[in-house]
């Protein structure tokens, strides 16, 4: 025990779908056994599960047990949103490198369309916590606080409207390329600027589209890796930085997020730079993420974001391929899973159509304003 | 303590659910001040509110603020999220910073203008209205002068 190190040996998922017509129950459990099928692995292997949880979910144990199992010898949850999906990865590393567990699985399966919505509060509501202060003026959703950063960005910045379109414009003509993905079609700027206003500076288009659906990642030895059918894919380094208590309005310094902390421990941890990176799956719950963490991961400088999309250097032929499969604006907001399945498919070379070329290297975030983290994911 | 009204009609907006450190902002509001919590020990303003002070752990107290202050963000808010803004929307939910407590960031409502003349630091000035639903009352703002 101690010297021993875990790699990513599976993926797995369901269908992501406007509307699933199942529990998260049932999604956790097909995007699990997709995942040990991924592997080549028997169900019976498995000892630990870890999930992140909010709004709707289910319970490590309970998945565990539709699998058919006895009981787990590391079941986790993690109380939080998507700042907690590289966490989550990163515990499973962590416990099987420590010898808590042999195997670990790690999912997110929600109903974020057809069951808990995360933008909306229907019905009477007595708001307790920090919501309680903003509640009463209509003010109590996740994307209203990030709004509040996108509009001190652009102050701060000169960013502007058109800088979050290009986001949202790149992002949907990689979906394009994606069957998995639900929203395929291309927009222009025209469609994106003409596109109905959510909380001013957000139109429909710079939101994650809600979804159900489930994603898992199978975690296990680099040795008993060396049997399996995937090639396994190594966690290089894994940074987090949950700020501000947090309480989004309270974030000292309103135009970064959580990544201005996470990317220099990151780069410094791992010994990469942003130039190394083939490719980048960015959390992008709303595009004021992309382009933040874009800048504070240090692809480019503050306020230049916008221009990179533009340029077309966040695509094939640029310097780093940003969100291939149409991430959580346009494949589905499966809360950041997805993004890790999507990653280690590039790195395998199985991505098909949207392959980045020789991808060997990649960043995946999680989470926006004060609380995040990331990864980097290397071919093993 | 003030309470909610019986019945929850669809229409009502959300309402303040204060806890045991808080209890004390809402219970200013209705007596007719902003007040926000401030350290015995080190002076500094503590909002949201806290139990102790997370700079030194002293004592918290409320002291009224003047309701001046200046706009740290906003956004314009067209889409439904909560009930009971059928008739704002489009409205302005600012971040507001008082004058006394650069420390504190305060959500609120703009009232009184057209979002177009909302701006990051704006003047503004605090005006406590009754809540709709409740017995409570909130601070909203105006641009100044």
């Amino acid at each position: 025990m101690g010297s021993r190190s875990a790699v990513i040996v599976g993926i797995g998922r369901t269908a992501y779908r406007r509307g699933s017509g199942r529990t998260t129950l049932g999604m956790a459990t097909e995007a699990c056994r997709a995942a040990l099928d991924d592997a080549g692995m028997p169900v019976s292997e498995v000892d630990g599960i870890v999930c992140f949880s909010t709004g709707d979910s289910v319970i490590p144990i309970l998945v565990g047990y539709a699998l058919g199992l006895d009981g787990l010898a590391y079941p986790l949850e993690i109380k939080g949103g998507g700042n907690y999906a590289s966490i989550v990865v990163a515990q499973a590393v962590a416990a099987v490198e420590a010898g808590m567990c042999e195997t670990a699985l790690v999912y997110r399966s929600l109903n974020s369309l057809s069951g808990h919505r995360y933008g909306r509060v229907d019905g009477a509501l007595v708001a307790e916590g920090h919501i309680q202060y903003g509640a009463p003026h209509g003010y109590l959703v996740p994307g209203q606080w990030f709004a509040m950063m996108a509009r001190r960005h652009m102050h701060d910045y000169g960013s502007t409207y058109e800088d979050l379109g290009h986001v949202a414009i790149q992002t949907r003509a990689h979906a394009a390329n994606n069957p998995h993905a639900i929203l395929r079609t291309p927009i222009t700027m025209d469609d994106y600027l003409d596109s109905r206003w959510i909380y001013d500076p957000f139109r429909i288009y710079d939101c994650a589209l809600e979804a159900d659906g489930a994603a898992a990642v199978l975690v296990t030895t680099a040795e008993r890796a060396r049997d399996l059918k995937q090639p396994a894919v190594r966690m290089l380094g894994h940074a987090a930085w949950l700020g501000a208590g947090g309480l989004p309005d309270q974030w000292p310094d309103m135009s970064a997020l959580y990544s201005a902390n996470v990317g220099p421990r990151l780069w410094d941890m791992t010994g990469l730079t942003p130039g190394d990176m083939d490719l980048a799956c960015l959390y992008d719950c709303f595009t004021y993420t992309t382009l933040a963490t874009l800048e504070d991961y240090g692809f480019c400088g503050k306020g230049e974001a916008g221009r990179f999309f533009a340029d077309g250097r966040a695509t094939y032929g640029g310097d780093v391929v940003v969100n291939p499969h149409g991430g959580l604006l346009s494949e589905a907001y499966i809360h950041g899973m997805n993004h890790h399945f999507e990653a280690v498919l590039q790195l395998r070379g199985q991505a098909g159509e949207r392959q980045v070329k020789d991808a060997a290297l990649c960043l995946v975030s999680a989470g926006t304003g004060p609380y995040g983290g990331a990864l980097v994911y290397g071919r093993d | 303590m003030a309470g909610i009204d019986e019945g929850d009609s669809p229409s009502v907006r959300p309402q303040p659910g204060p806890d045991d450190d808080s209890q004390g902002y809402w219970q200013h509001l209705i007596d007719g001040d902003l007040a926000l919590q401030r350290c015995s020990s080190c002076s500094r303003w503590q909002f949201p509110a806290l139990e102790r002070c997370r700079y030194c752990n002293g004592e918290l107290r409320y002291e009224a603020v003047s309701g001046s202050g200046s706009i740290h963000t906003f956004i314009v808010q067209h889409h439904k999220v909560a009930p009971g803004f059928e008739q704002e929307r489009p409205y302005v939910i600012a971040l507001v910073t008082p004058d006394e407590a650069p420390e504190a960031r305060i959500p609120a409502r703009i009232i009184g203008c057209s979002p177009q003349d909302v701006t990051i630091g704006a003047r503004v000035t605090a005006e406590l209205v009754e809540h709709p639903g409740g017995s409570y009352r909130v601070a909203v703002f105006r641009l100044a002068g």
